[in-house]
Formats: structure tokens, C-alpha cells, sequence
């Protein structure tokens, strides 16, 4: 079982699983840094799996799908970005709402435009194919690890560098950390505090709505309702664990990715599937303890 | 007297803008029916029958307002103090499957029968809620997260519970297992014949008076609230943080899983796997459209129900999904919690703001 869990498949699988989530926890880390709790990640990344769905689906064309699903996450960045930063609404209540009609529309939207309950598969919705890498597929276990993914695989991996790079060493990551650790001071050094808050919003839905778009169109070309899962607040959550680091917070995701691949391969063994389905849930908790465990001495009554 | 006009006026302003959001959200539903190639109106008085227009359909109005109390006062124990427990879910579970297995398993009189059910219900409910209550404050890891997460594994894990006692052979399909039919004495009475309306709509309805007094006539209630509206004021006060927090995260927990027993000594009678399909989240809703008063969230509560009941007759009658229902249902959520004054503040310093723009051209 152990050779299992440390075989290359797994790692492989790994890093394949970690893309939706590496995506998606960029677009958090650039809310976090800008203090905006964005809980409503989750209804940006099921509401993009569905319409790059639809996308694939009307165009036959993956990256058709990509676009639409990078089209619906800048859309619900906007709603969520007017609701909380000119209405004012609490944001963790504009989360839950926007969340909460996520569920209901994308399986409202299936229906009306699918006719079907559930999920919908369909031959000329298609997935990205997987890439080969000339020179990769020679070097053994690395080449096996990272040889082979779809696209987005690679632009995940990209994402994070920039995301890292554009976050400590351009002004605009300067002055996006500004906003979040100190509105007034960032302000009067003539710095517009809504228009950074946009712009992390911005990228927030770019970011998620790519994610939502690996889901169906990274080899299972398939839409089931409530695809999501919890990814988007598995990547709220690796986006705190991370204090809105990029590279740290993709560390966490790396850890969120192999419980879900390990967990793939642990259902070829006799284990109940609902303990196994769980692993990713529990890794989340348990990762967010090991990294506060420093606050045990702290808190020690 | 200045004061009082203000909370007067602030009053007035807070049922307009509930009246503005149930507008638009009709509009917005009309809208939504009509693309579906259905007839708003048609559709809206469908809802209006099913809830309302006979014994059958204001028994299932009563039976759906029963869990939305439950949970909306759960919700508004935490929320109160400030603190995110949308759990509620997943407490559910807990006290649902065991409520269910101990109805199952003894056999008492049945006035014992029933207490022992809610209260055993909402231990374990309590006992879940305890994980993310201890971490939040030995790990200082935030409970809105944890809570969240552990709802997915709530599901998961209550439905490997349900297979390990029936035998994990018990059925080839998922959606057929269940655990077996609870005790008549462990059952709640029938409240209209024919219907799902049981007796529990009077605990719901008890639990929803007993927090409302508890805020308003009793000192613990007082340090309650004053936890969630100013902690640094309470901690100066002499209100312990820490126990205070574990108490209302327990309290909280404790209620979601009676709601969880009251379901299944109620309308199921039996555990079934993801029966909630989202009962917490309502329960989220409406504390959030409540204001987190328990009085409120009664009459929410029967909008709710009445929602439901007419929703499931809407789409036999006239084939409108009713999902559209429900993503109604969170739309308003979301428009309420408009600032109004913030909102006006804004557009205001936009006028402003065109205004010097325009007199600085002028002087140019």
C-alpha cells in the first residue's frame, strides 16, 4: 500500500490534480493579500466548469471552453466585487448567497439548455489533449511525473511562477500588499484602494474560472452537478494556510492534490470509498492545524 | 428623542429595502420562467396553491418551516456572537443518523422514547460541533473553513456509518440504503392527517421563544450578545472569551442536531444518506435575513416552508423547474445584505465628484 501511495502514477496523478487547485488558489492568494475573504471561490469555479462546458460543447473546441469559463469567473468576480465593495454587503454573506444560487443555477441552466438531470456527457464536448514533451519523456520518474498533462497542467505551473514573481518584485504587487496591510497609508501615498481591490478581483475570476475549466475539460469531457466540490474553498483555505504567499500556498495545494491521488488509488483496496472520499476534506483541517501550531503555546490555557 | 427618530427612521428604510429585494426578485424569477417558455403568472400562483391552497399543501408548508426554524436558530446562536458556524449541515447528519439508530434500537415508552431521540440528537451534534470549536480555539484555525470541510466529510462519513450498520452488502445502489424504520414510539405525532405536519413544529417553534427570551431577559444572554458586537468591550467587561465562545459553538451545534433528530422523528422516520440536500444552508439564510432575531426567523422560516411546498406543486403544474426557486431564495439573501446607507454615501460622493470635475473644467 505504501509502494502505492509513493509510486510515480501517484505523484503523476498529483500533479495532475493540482492544477484546478494551483489556478484557483492563485486567484485566492491575490484577494487574500488585498483582505478580501472571499468565500464565494466555490460558486466562480462551478459556475465556470459549467459554461466552459457549454463552450466546448457549442464550439467543439476546448480552449472555446476556456474562454467561456475565464468569461463567467470575471462575471461573478463582478457581482461579488459590486456587492462588497460598493454595496457594502458583508462578504462572507454575499459568499454564501452567491454559492448558494451557484448550486441551484448551474443545475437549472443544465436542465434548460441540456435537458437532462445530473450531468451531461456528450462526444462533441471536448477535453484538452495531453502534450509530449520531446526531451521530458526520456528523464525517468520526472519525465513520467510531469510528462504528458493537458495544457492547463503547464499553465498552472506558470501561474504560480508569475503569480510569485508579479506579487514581491513589481509595483503592483508592492502596492496590492499595501492595500491589504494598511488602506489609509496606501491611500495617501496616492495609491486608489478600490481600483486594486478591482484588480485582484479581476484576476481572482481569471484565475478561478480557468480552474472551473480544467474540471470538465481535462480528460473526463463531462459536466455533473455540483462538480466543484469544495475545490474553491479548498483553495480559500490553502491560500490562508499559505498567508497569502504564492509559492507556500501552492505547497499546500501540492498536499490537498496527492490526498486526492492518493485517494484514487486507495479505492483499488478494500477500503469503504466513503472514508477514502474523505481524505481531502480531513488533509484540509489537519494541514490548517500543523501550520497553526504555533498558536497551541499561545493559546494554552 | 434624536435617537429615537433615527432608529425610526432606520426602521423604515430596513422594510423598504426588504420590499425593493422581494420585488426584484419577482421580477427577476418572471424573467427566469419566461425563458424557460412558462408563464410567470401561471407559475406564481401555482406556488400560491401548493402552499397554501388546501389541508395537504399547508401540511408541507408546516412540515418544510419545521427544519428551517431549527436551523435558522441554530445559525443565529452562532452568528450572533460573531461566529461562523455553517456547519449546521453536517451536525445535522450526526444527530440525525444517530437519532435514527437509537429509534431503531430501544425500546422505551414512548414520551421516553422521544426525549431520549432529541437529546441524543443533539449531543452528537454537539459532539461534531466540538472539533472545529477546539481547533478555532487551542489552533486558532478558522471555523467558517473548518466547518465547511467537515460538512463534505460529515456527509461522506455518516453514509459509511449507514452502510457499516446495514451490512456493507445491504444494496447494490446507494440510493437505496437507509437504516431500518424507527420505533412508533420514537415517532412524533401527525399534526394534520394526511400530511407530513408532525409535532415538531412546536419544539421548533419552543426552541425559537426560549433563544429569544434567553437574549432578552437573562445576564448570559446579555454576555452573549455582547460577544458578538464588541469583544473588546466584553473582555473588558469581566465575559470570559473562551468558554463563552465554546459555549455558544456547542449551543449551536447542539440545536442543528435536534433539527437533525426532530427530521428523522418527524417526516423521515429513518436515516438516509444526504437527506438534508442543503436544509443547513437555509438555516444560514435566514438568520442572514432575519438579522439574527429569533422571532424573525419563525416567520421567515414559514416563507420558507411555504416556498418549498409551493415550488414542489409549481413544477408538476405548469413543468417550471423549481430550482428556480431556490436560487431565488439565495438571490434575495444577497440583495438584502445591500448597505443602503453605504450604498446612497457612494453615489452621493460620485455626484460630487462629477460635480468638481465639472467646475474645475469650467475654470479652466
Amino acid at each position: 500500500m505504501l509502494g502505492m501511495i509513493l509510486s510515480t502514477s501517484t505523484l503523476a496523478a498529483t500533479i495532475r490534480l493540482s492544477a484546478p487547485l494551483a489556478l484557483a488558489t492563485m486567484g485566492s492568494v491575490f484577494g487574500h493579500k488585498a483582505k478580501i475573504f472571499n468565500i464565494g471561490l466555490e460558486s466562480y469555479v462551478l459556475t465556470s466548469a459549467f459554461f466552459a462546458t457549454w463552450g466546448s460543447y457549442l464550439f467543439e473546441n476546448a480552449f472555446m471552453g476556456l474562454l467561456f469559463g475565464i468569461v463567467s469567473g470575471i462575471a461573478m468576480s463582478a457581482i461579488f466585487g459590486v456587492f462588497v465593495l460598493h454595496f457594502k454587503a458583508d462578504p462572507i454573506v454575499v459568499g454564501i448567497a452567491m454559492n448558494l444560487s451557484a448550486w441551484g443555477l448551474t443545475s437549472l441552466l443544465l436542465y434548460n439548455i441540456f435537458h437532462i438531470r445530473g450531468s451531461i456527457m456528450d462526444p462533441r464536448i471536448k477535453s484538452f489533449g495531453s502534450i509530449d514533451i520531446p526531451m521530458l519523456g526520456n528523464i525517468p520518474i520526472i519525465g513520467e511525473m510531469f510528462n504528458n498533462h493537458n495544457i492547463l497542467v503547464y499553465v498552472a505551473l506558470v501561474v504560480v511562477i508569475l503569480s510569485q514573481i508579479s506579487m514581491y518584485k513589481t509595483p503592483f504587487g508592492l502596492r496590492l500588499r499595501g492595500v491589504g496591510l494598511n488602506e489609509k497609508a496606501i491611500q495617501s501615498a496616492g495609491v486608489s484602494v478600490l481600483k486594486y481591490k478591482w484588480a485582484s478581483l479581476l484576476i481572482t475570476g481569471i484565475l478561478a474560472g480557468a480552474a472551473g475549466a480544467c474540471l470538465p475539460l481535462s480528460g473526463i469531457s463531462m459536466f455533473t452537478e455540483n462538480m466543484s466540490a469544495g475545490k474553491g474553498f479548498l483553495a480559500v483555505s490553502a491560500a490562508r494556510i499559505g498567508k497569502g504567499d504564492p509559492l507556500k500556498a501552492f505547497f499546500a495545494c501540492l498536499i490537498f492534490a496527492f490526498a486526492d491521488a492518493v485517494s484514487v488509488g486507495l479505492q483499488s483496496f478494500n477500503i469503504p470509498s466513503q472514508l477514502v472520499l474523505m481524505t481531502p476534506y480531513i488533509a484540509t483541517v489537519a494541514v490548517m492545524c500543523l501550520t497553526n501550531l504555533d498558536q497551541l503555546k499561545k493559546n494554552a490555557v | 428623542m434624536k435617537l429615537k427618530a433615527k432608529m425610526h427612521a432606520g426602521w423604515r428604510l430596513e422594510l423598504l429595502k426588504y420590499a425593493v429585494a422581494a420585488l426584484l426578485v419577482v421580477l427577476i424569477g418572471s424573467v427566469i420562467i419566461l425563458s424557460q417558455g412558462n408563464s410567470p403568472a401561471e407559475a406564481f400562483s401555482a406556488l400560491l396553491v401548493g402552499a397554501f391552497g388546501s389541508t395537504s399543501a399547508v401540511g408541507t408548508t408546516i412540515r418544510w418551516a419545521t427544519p428551517s426554524i431549527i436551523t435558522g436558530i441554530s445559525a443565529v446562536i452562532a452568528f450572533k456572537s460573531g461566529i461562523w458556524n455553517v456547519g449546521i449541515e453536517g451536525q445535522m447528519y450526526f444527530g440525525a443518523f444517530v437519532s435514527a439508530v437509537i429509534g431503531y434500537q430501544l425500546l422505551m415508552p414512548r414520551g421516553v422514547h422521544i426525549v431520549v431521540c432529541l437529546l441524543v440528537a443533539g449531543l452528537s451534534g454537539m459532539l461534531f460541533s466540538f472539533v472545529p470549536a477546539i481547533l478555532k480555539l487551542l489552533l486558532d484555525v478558522n471555523e467558517l473553513i473548518s466547518t465547511l470541510m467537515l460538512n463534505y466529510a460529515a456527509l461522506l462519513f455518516t453514509e459509511y456509518l449507514t452502510f457499516k450498520y446495514m451490512g456493507f452488502d445491504a444494496s447494490e445502489l446507494a440510493d437505496a440504503i437507509a437504516t431500518p424504520d424507527m420505533q412508533p414510539t420514537a415517532r412524533l405525532s401527525v399534526l394534520l392527517p394526511r400530511t407530513s405536519a408532525s409535532t415538531a413544529i412546536f419544539i421548533a417553534i419552543g426552541l425559537a421563544i426560549l433563544v429569544h427570551l434567553l437574549y432578552k431577559y437573562t445576564v448570559k444572554g446579555y454576555e452573549l450578545k455582547m460577544v458578538g458586537e464588541n469583544l473588546k468591550f466584553s473582555k473588558f467587561g469581566g465575559v470570559n472569551y473562551k468558554s463563552t465562545f465554546l459555549m455558544i459553538f456547542l449551543l449551536s451545534g447542539f440545536i442543528a442536531g435536534v433539527c437533525g433528530g426532530t427530521e428523522m422523528m418527524g417526516a423521515f422516520g429513518k436515516f438516509r444518506p444526504g437527506f438534508a440536500t442543503n436544509l443547513g444552508w437555509d438555516g444560514v439564510m435566514i438568520a442572514s435575513i432575519a438579522r439574527n432575531n429569533p422571532i424573525a426567523v419563525i416567520f421567515i422560516s414559514f416563507i420558507w416552508g411555504a416556498l418549498k411546498s409551493g415550488s414542489f406543486h409549481m413544477e408538476r403544474v405548469t413543468s417550471t423547474n423549481r430550482l428556480v426557486i431556490s436560487v431565488l431564495q439565495a438571490l434575495f439573501v444577497l440583495l438584502v445584505a445591500i448597505d443602503y446607507e453605504a450604498l446612497g454615501k457612494w453615489f452621493g460622493e460620485q455626484r460630487q465628484l462629477r460635480m468638481l470635475r465639472r467646475q474645475e473644467k469650467e475654470v479652466q
